[in-house]
C-alpha cells in the first residue's frame, strides 16, 4: 500500500469528522487549524509527517468523546428548544403574567376555603374538588416561572 | 502531579477567560499559554478546549472572528467581551476565597507521617 501524503492524512481525518452531524463544518475547520499548528510543531521537533500527524491526531483527543462534547453542546440548545416549545402552549402569557396569575389563583384557592368558612358553611364536596382542580395549576406555574427565572 | 479531573475542569473557564484577558487568541495558542503558565502540570486534551470556547461564546462570555494564521490558513480568533470580564471577576472573587482557605488549613493539617506542610 502507498503511503499516505499528509494532505491525504488530514483529508480522512476530515471526512471521518463530518460523518457526525453534530459537528459542522466550521468546527472542523477550526480543530484542522489546530491539527496542523500542532503538526507544524512537532515537525520542527523534527518528527516526520507520519509521526507528526499521529501524535498531533493522539493529543487533539478521541474525536469520539470530542462529538460527544459538541453533542452536549448543542443538546444544552436543543434542551432549550425544547423548554420554549413547552411552554408555547402558555406563550400568550409573559412569564410576568403568569406570575400574576399564579399569585391570583394562590389568593382564589385560599379564598376558596376561606369564604364558605366566614359564611358559616363547611366545605363542601364542589368546593374541595375546585381546589383539588385550582392548586395544581397554580403550583405549576409558580414551578414555571421559577423555571424561567433560573434563565 | 496528576490534577482531579473536577478540579482541572472547574480551573478551565476561569483559565480561558482569564488568558482571553491578556488579549484575542485562538485555541491552539490557549492550549499552549495554559501549559506555560502550569509548567506542564495542568494538562488538557486539546480537544476539549473548543466545546468550552463554544459554550462560552453561546453565553456571551466571549466572541469569535475568523481571521489568518502566519501561513495565511483561516484561524478562529476569541476575544472577552464585557459581560466575560465581569464574569472573570466574579470567578476570581470565588477563586480567592476557596485559595485563602485551603492555605489556611492546608498549612495545619499534619501530614501522612505526622509532620506539618
Amino acid at each position: 500500500m502507498d503511503k499516505l501524503s499528509l494532505e491525504e492524512r488530514i483529508g480522512q481525518w476530515r471526512d471521518y469528522l463530518q460523518k457526525r452531524p453534530v459537528v459542522r463544518t466550521a468546527d472542523i475547520d477550526e480543530l484542522e487549524d489546530h491539527l496542523r499548528s500542532q503538526i507544524e510543531v512537532l515537525r520542527q521537533a523534527g518528527l516526520d509527517e507520519d509521526e507528526a500527524f499521529l501524535v498531533a491526531v493522539k493529543r487533539l483527543g478521541d474525536l469520539d468523546a470530542i462529538s460527544r462534547e459538541f453533542t452536549i453542546k448543542y443538546s444544552e440548545r436543543l434542551w432549550k428548544q425544547q423548554v420554549v416549545i413547552s411552554g408555547s402552549a402558555t406563550a400568550l402569557l409573559s412569564s410576568y403574567r403568569d406570575t400574576r396569575l399564579a399569585v391570583g389563583l394562590v389568593i382564589a384557592s385560599a379564598l376558596a376555603i376561606k369564604i364558605p368558612v366566614l359564611f358559616g358553611f363547611h366545605l363542601s364536596l364542589a368546593g374541595l374538588l375546585t381546589l383539588l382542580f385550582i392548586c395544581p395549576i397554580s403550583v405549576s406555574l409558580c414551578f414555571r416561572f421559577w423555571l424561567f427565572s433560573l434563565d | 502531579m496528576d490534577i482531579d479531573k473536577d478540579l482541572v475542569a472547574a480551573s478551565a473557564t476561569p483559565l480561558v477567560l482569564a488568558i482571553l484577558s491578556e488579549g484575542e487568541n485562538y485555541g491552539y495558542a490557549i492550549i499552549k499559554r495554559v501549559s506555560e503558565l502550569s509548567d506542564g502540570e495542568l494538562q488538557w486534551t486539546d480537544g476539549m478546549l473548543y466545546p468550552l470556547l463554544h459554550r462560552l461564546e453561546r453565553r456571551g462570555y466571549v466572541e469569535s472572528f475568523w481571521g489568518k494564521s502566519e501561513s495565511g490558513r483561516q484561524r478562529k480568533y476569541y476575544r472577552l467581551t464585557r459581560a466575560g470580564a465581569e464574569q472573570l471577576d466574579w470567578h476570581r472573587r470565588q477563586w480567592e476565597v476557596v485559595d485563602k482557605t485551603m492555605k489556611g488549613i492546608l498549612s495545619l493539617a499534619v501530614g501522612p507521617s505526622g509532620e506539618r506542610a
